[in-house]
């Protein structure tokens, strides 16, 4: 008896069960589309996986509608392929819901407005299947759609064929300026639904598409700013890393021993680099004095006064002087240029008395720089030759003299 | 078990406000000038680019129009980024500068500076757009060779306390100079020839042709010498040698200035331009040797083996001396070829 009793009860939950399912589950599950087909190769393409309220990107700056940084205003395209049949399909209806399953209850994803939208044309014109047209009125697209007992978002076109879509169409539909749901990472699915009517009624196919949107990756990189500037007296090549100067600096100017002479003219040469990303420019300055021995000096070229064209060298006469050798191998000036007024660009050329070179130098350098080559933007790596001029006269007394040229660069950001 | 969880609360709470407090401080701390905008047309001029030098630094910056600005802070650090935190450059010391001079913006003091941050403060007030340039001395470059930073902010407040309103970085590096050294050796240039039209490249002869003697005529002549030197101490020209001799016989030098006469024997010499004979020439050239008072009169005569002709009192430029030579015989004068050989000897006091 107990066990009667137990199979009785058994039977009860299934029948209760198998009751509950067909009468409750499966008219809910298929109340719409019980006599509809289901679209094949259903897609949603939306331009942007941004969420709802972001229009700019990381730097601020205005996305356009339509693009990837802009969830505010997104394109959906729609894809399907519907069904060939002995019937026609002349209005769609496309329900923006929270959930994918036609028949349950439709809630407009957070933050999601398609009240907006706009049927796409030229590039974004309906393909396949053509003719359509957005509803308007009580067709409008909007936001509060009773759908399934909920409120969702809706839009319908509809158009006027009275021809059967007797085979399988690969159609598509877009719209444009559709917000996306405000949260990131959101999954969100429209419903399509298509009729045989112009007016929604007589269902035809249905299908369900999914999307979602999706946390932005914003990419920050900082450019520093930047200056390498090194100066030596050692020729380096400057390869693709603007290699930097790194030796002593040491500069011997007169014949081999060093030496200066009444009759002949010598000159040394040093160099410097610069590299920089300056967008407003940079100026290269030298700073110092004469060559001096103690309380004796050799008299700056001209008498230390700068002139517009340089001065030539005069053995015999006591002068110093620089200027940068545009002949010489190492110059490389691509954005620098020497400074022509009064004239740093020429100390190239001969020396001998009266020569093509031409030099200058300001002993007033020592506390205000003088400018010897500038540029209007960057430095990607220039080289220059600095050429030295050493001529003595008999008054200059014996010694040994030395001057200690400072070279200054001076970006400006 | 319930129990120990209630017992735990007081712990979790004490770590949530430590962690709380943490997060507050270590927030607080970051450079607050995330929504700072940026400095135009900013650098920074370094007078003297070696390390560690003192020098001075210069400031520019476009300002911006409309912007409260109560203090300026600069900055100096190894790297220009605002995100990161800033340290000094090591070796740089600003705790001794002072504002030197202000342009554009102005109406500021100088807050005591640090280490590695200067601070200029005035009465906020609403800036004008324009270049603003400000100078700062002494500053101690960094002692590496290496480039370094400086941070420049604009504060609506007057210590820098608070949000930046405006921010900019700018470069700078320091270099090696270039030490020129060459040797001015001791110089003593000196040539002699019958003509020196140049320099002593240009010397040519050394032979005088005086022809026939005569009592009624006074022969003449000259050669040069040009002497430049860079002896500090300047230097001495002697004359050696004998009077014109022929064998055993001589025409007698003349042993005080004297002038010409015919008809007596003479030989002498002097270094100027002559009317009685009309021989010789200045010196010339732009250096500071002067004949000596015995061969440096005109139309006088002297001759004495090792006498000092020249004299520079110190370096000098070139001089070219030009000795005239006069001789005069009484009728009396034995025959014969007289001749002499007259050397000059020039040296340097260095």
């Amino acid at each position: 008896m107990q066990k009667i009793i137990t199979y009785i009860k058994k039977f009860a939950i299934v029948a209760a069960g198998v009751l509950f399912t067909s009468g409750i589950v499966l008219p809910t599950l298929f109340n719409t589309s019980v006599y509809a087909a289901q679209m094949q190769s259903r897609s949603l393409t939306i331009s942007s996986s941004a969420n709802g309220n972001i229009s700019t990107d990381a730097a601020g700056n205005s996305v356009a509608a339509g693009q990837g940084g802009n969830g505010a205003a997104a394109k959906y395209r729609f894809g399907f392929i519907a069904p060939g049949a002995a019937s026609t399909l002349q209005s769609i209806e496309f329900q923006f819901c929270t959930s994918p399953i036609p028949g349950v209850t439709c809630t407009l994803p957070t933050g999601m407005s398609v009240a907006s939208a706009v049927l796409g044309t030229s590039g974004d014109a309906p393909t396949g299947m053509t003719g359509w047209a957005l509803g308007t009125s009580g067709d409008a697209p909007t936001d509060s759609a009773s759908i399934d007992g909920g409120t969702g978002g809706r839009i319908r076109v509809t158009r006027t064929n009275g021809t059967n879509v007797s085979s399988d169409t690969a159609s598509t539909i877009t719209f444009t300026t559709i917000k996306n749901p405000t949260s990131d990472n959101y999954a969100f699915y429209v419903r399509i639904l298509t009729y045989t009517s112009t007016s929604y009624t007589t269902q035809r196919d249905y299908g369900t598409v999914a999307s979602s949107t999706a946390q932005q990756v914003d990419i920050t990189a900082k450019v520093q700013e930047k200056i390498n500037f090194s100066v030596g007296t050692t020729i380096t090549a400057p390869t693709a890393a603007c290699t930097a100067y790194s030796d002593s600096g040491a500069l011997a100017l007169g014949d081999t021993n060093g030496i200066l002479d009444t009759a002949t003219a010598y000159a040394a040469v040093s160099y410097f680099r610069l590299n920089t990303n300056s967008v407003n420019g940079a100026i290269v300055q030298y700073s110092g004095e004469t060559l001096k021995s103690g309380s004796n000096s050799i008299t700056a070229i001209n008498g230390g006064t700068e002139t517009s064209g340089g001065t030539s060298s005069t053995p015999g006469t006591a002068q110093f002087g620089l200027g940068i050798d545009t002949t010489d191998a190492s110059y490389s000036f691509t954005q620098l240029a020497a400074v022509a007024n009064p004239a740093y660009g020429s100390g190239g050329g001969t020396i001998t008395a009266g020569g093509t070179a031409k030099f200058n130098f300001n002993p007033a350098s020592k506390t205000t720089p003088i400018t010897l080559a500038s540029s209007s933007g960057g430095v990607t790596c220039d080289t220059a030759s600095v050429r030295y001029l050493g001529n003595i006269s008999t008054s200059v007394p014996a010694g040994i003299y030395q001057t200690t040229i400072t070279y200054i660069a001076v970006p400006t950001f | 078990m319930i129990s120990d969880m209630v017992l735990d609360y007081p712990r979790s709470i004490r770590r949530l406000l430590l962690l709380g407090v943490v997060i507050y401080f270590g927030l607080s701390s970051l450079p607050n000038h995330a929504n700072a905008s940026a400095l135009d047309n900013r650098s920074m001029n370094v007078h003297d680019t070696a390390v560690s030098a003192v020098t001075q630094h210069d400031f520019s910056f476009t300002m911006p129009a409309g912007v409260s600005v109560g203090s300026i802070r600069i900055e100096y650090c190894t790297e220009p980024l605002p995100v990161l935190a800033c340290v000094g450059p090591t070796g740089l010391d600003a705790s001794s500068a002072s504002l030197l001079s202000q342009s554009g913006e102005t109406g500021f003091t100088m807050l005591p500076p640090t280490t590695n941050v200067m601070i200029l403060s005035r009465p906020p007030a609403l800036s004008s757009a324009g270049t603003a340039v400000y100078t700062f001395a002494p500053v101690t470059n960094p002692s590496p060779l290496n480039s370094f930073y400086a941070r420049i902010e604009l504060f609506p407040t007057v210590d820098a306390t608070g949000p930046s309103s405006d921010y900019g970085a700018v470069a700078s590096t320091t270099t090696r100079g270039v030490h020129i050294t060459t040797e001015v050796p001791p110089i003593l240039n000196f040539c002699v020839a019958v003509t020196i039209p140049g320099d002593c490249s240009t010397a040519n002869g050394s032979f005088i042709e005086l022809g026939d003697l005569s009592p009624a005529q006074t022969a003449s002549a000259t050669s040069q010498m040009l002497i430049g030197t860079n002896a500090p101490f300047g230097y001495t020209v002697f004359v050696a040698g004998t009077t014109m001799t022929a064998g055993t016989k001589t025409i007698a030098a003349l042993g005080l200035p004297s002038v010409s006469q015919k008809g007596s024997a003479q030989f002498g010499l002097n270094l100027r331009a002559n009317t009685t004979p009309n021989v010789g020439a200045e010196p010339s050239g732009v250096g500071i040797a002067t004949a000596t008072p015995n061969y440096g009169s005109p139309n006088h005569y002297m001759f004495g083996s090792g006498d000092i002709i020249a004299t520079s009192a110190g370096s000098t430029d070139y001089n070219t001396f030009t000795h005239s030579y006069i001789i005069n015989i009484p009728s009396n004068q034995t025959g014969g070829i007289y001749s002499t050989t007259l050397t000059y000897i020039c040296t340097g006091s260095f």
